[in-house]
């Protein structure tokens, strides 16, 4: 089926499918590579363009805050619009391609973790997590934990202590390393024949009928055109801010939006923030004093063409600590020598008196699991777009349980670092400076949270809004909880696992 | 408080240093003597506000009282840091040790 500019189409046209994709990002894009050549026939509804378009991006912005206990709220106005893309292919167009699967703990309830626990474990989605690795083109991630297949720099850990360590690989399917393979993996789905993108084409509302099932999609063009859509089943495939703004948007069945009769829509906004400090920074370096001449390079996260690893605190660690996933990122660029008189000169010094030779000081960037909190959340702000819709409202609020998780993680890496003879951590950052010290992801995580109980968050285990029989949800925002990788290999594996649900359920071969 | 005398404390210090030169670490560990004083002593004085009632201890905690004065110190820092006796000085999480180490370098 050709791609159709949506533009194009006469005033009031109606698109009929078995299976509309609103959304033509990395979800919706999987979606459709797993539908082509079947019989079904699949229609993604995309508001962008192949190439991103100021005008098209700008229906993304929106206002936004982060806070966090003692200390000042952070204006993040240009958030909204600046960490996503608006268009076919979505954040994928500058997305960089690292990948890696969650961890088991990430799936598990976690006693000291509210809010935690997957409907299923990392077992029930390995399978998913090999396909998606075969879809991105990554080599396949052993259920261990242990590197992929290939000759690979030693880790500097083994699996018996606190300190891990876990696999990352590049995927070429990126915009910004990848272009032409990006362009494959964007483009495919438009040529298979059961396919038909249509592109500059919005969703305004989604219509319920009297039995609380889509009846069908208001849909917008920015030239003014209005236009419907109906289908078998529908999946919102639009990103973890955008798909809960579409249905906290869509009230005119549902005054608190479609699949919103708990309240969860919105809600358990989780992101993933690097936290890290610069060359002479006056409050100290994030940096550690290595005493092991081991060879780090598999720590090298800069190569493209080979896994790396981060390291990470074993799941007894995370327990004994009560912290949440949290991962160290080396830079193995190397520094100065520390000056004399300094504290950093005289931890040097000591480490290398008790441990033997201090083989360097290198950086890091450290991450911390966000807790799923009800109040960080995604609402309607009283701004609307070009479209007369209401534009999304980011509160992105940390809680102390999130500061204590950041210092507890900081102590855990320098408690195994030390007790094995590694080296010594510095970690500069206080509680009252965390929020200065994030530098937000484009992740976007929690908003249309998955729990078996219907009382506990918006999507069942399938994906499907528990309230709306004929409606999925596909990407970052079905995660009850966010791990510490770069949701893309997830959400990839999700909507395969979704595919395959779907073909079972409808009997699509 | 019983002030160690600065003679004692080189003393010990000399100890330590000169059996880790000896033998325990070889040339390739520079010893308790090449630790930076100036850096030292803002971790050790820092470590002694919080508790100024063990300067008494710090020389029979930390001289040597056997040939292996290095190996006893390492053992005991990574004992610190499994058990979680930490010392945290301008973000840096030192074991309790180690800091102690520094507070008697403080007081040269």
């Amino acid at each position: 089926m050709p791609v159709t500019d949506a533009r194009t189409l006469p005033d009031a046209s109606r698109i009929q499918a078995d299976i509309v994709i609103i959304g033509g990002g990395m979800a919706g894009l999987t979606l459709a590579h797993e539908f082509a050549g079947t019989a079904a026939r699949v229609v993604i509804l995309e508001s962008g363009g192949p190439d991103p378009d100021p005008e098209i991006q700008a229906l993304y912005a929106g206002p936004g805050v982060m806070s966090g206990p003692g200390n000042p709220d952070l204006s993040i106005n240009d958030y909204l619009a600046q960490s996503r893309v608006r268009a076919l292919g979505g954040s994928g167009h500058v997305w960089g391609g690292k990948c890696g699967p969650l961890d088991a703990i990430d799936f598990a309830a976690r006693p000291w973790r509210a809010l935690s626990g997957w409907p299923f474990g990392r077992h029930e989605l390995k399978p998913f997590f090999d396909r998606a690795c075969d879809r991105l083109k990554l080599p396949r991630f052993p259920e261990d934990d242990s590197l992929p297949e290939g000759q690979w720099p030693a880790p500097l850990t083994d699996r018996s202590g606190p300190l891990r360590s876990s696999p990352r690989a590049y995927s070429p399917i990126s915009g910004r390393a990848d272009p032409a393979q990006f362009a494959a993996f964007r483009d495919a789905p438009g040529q298979a024949a059961n396919i038909h993108v249509h592109t500059h084409i919005n969703c305004a509302g989604i219509r319920l009928n009297e039995d609380g099932a889509v009846d069908r999609l208001e849909l917008r063009c920015l030239t003014g055109t209005t236009h419907t859509a109906r289908a078998t089943t529908y999946i919102l495939a639009t990103g973890g801010i955008e798909n809960a703004r579409l249905l906290l948007a869509s009230s005119a069945e549902r005054p608190d939006g479609v699949g919103n009769g708990t309240g969860w829509v919105g809600r358990c906004f989780q992101g993933h923030c690097t936290l890290s400090t610069g060359e002479n920074d006056p409050r100290g370096e994030a940096e550690i004093a290595f005493t092991t001449g081991a060879d780090l390079s598999l720590y090298d996260n800069q190569p493209r063409d080979r896994p790396h690893a981060v390291f990470v605190l074993s799941p007894e660690a995370q327990q004994e600590l009560g912290v949440g996933n949290c991962t160290l990122t080396l830079s193995l660029s190397p520094k100065a020598v520390a000056e004399a008189g300094s504290v950093r000169a005289a931890v040097d010094q000591m480490a290398a008196a008790i441990e033997g030779p201090t083989a360097r000081r290198l950086d890091y960037f450290f991450m911390s699991e966000d807790a799923p909190n009800p109040d960080s959340r995604i609402t309607l702000s009283d701004q609307t777009d070009a479209l007369g819709q209401p534009r999304a409202r980011l509160d992105w609020r940390y809680t102390q349980a999130d500061w204590d998780s950041l210092a507890g993680s900081a102590a855990g890496f320098a408690r195994a670092l030390g007790a094995q003879g590694l080296g010594r951590l510095c970690w500069p950052i206080e509680s009252d400076a965390m929020i200065a010290g994030l530098s937000p992801s484009r992740h976007h995580m929690g908003t249309t949270r998955m729990a078996t109980d219907p009382a506990q968050g918006v999507v069942d285990a399938d994906c499907r809004v528990h309230e709306t029989p004929n409606l999925y949800v596909a990407g970052s925002s079905v995660f009850p909880t966010s791990g510490l990788v770069n949701p893309t290999l997830t959400l990839t594996a999700l909507a395969i696992r979704l595919a395959d649900h779907l073909k079972a359920r409808t009997g699509i071969a | 408080m019983t002030m160690l005398s600065k003679r004692g404390l080189l003393q010990a210090l000399a100890g330590i240093a000169a059996v880790s030169v000896a033998g325990v670490a070889t040339a390739r560990t520079p010893g308790i003597a090449a630790i930076d004083a100036a850096g030292a002593s803002d971790i050790g004085r820092a470590w002694l506000a919080l508790h100024p009632t063990e300067v008494a201890t710090l020389r029979a905690d930390l001289v040597p009282s056997d040939d292996s004065p290095i190996g006893r110190l390492k053992s005991r820092a990574h004992d610190d840091y499994r058990s979680g006796r930490l010392f945290v000085h301008k973000g840096w999480f030192l074991s309790e040790t180690e800091a102690r180490l520094c507070a008697l370098i403080s007081l040269i």
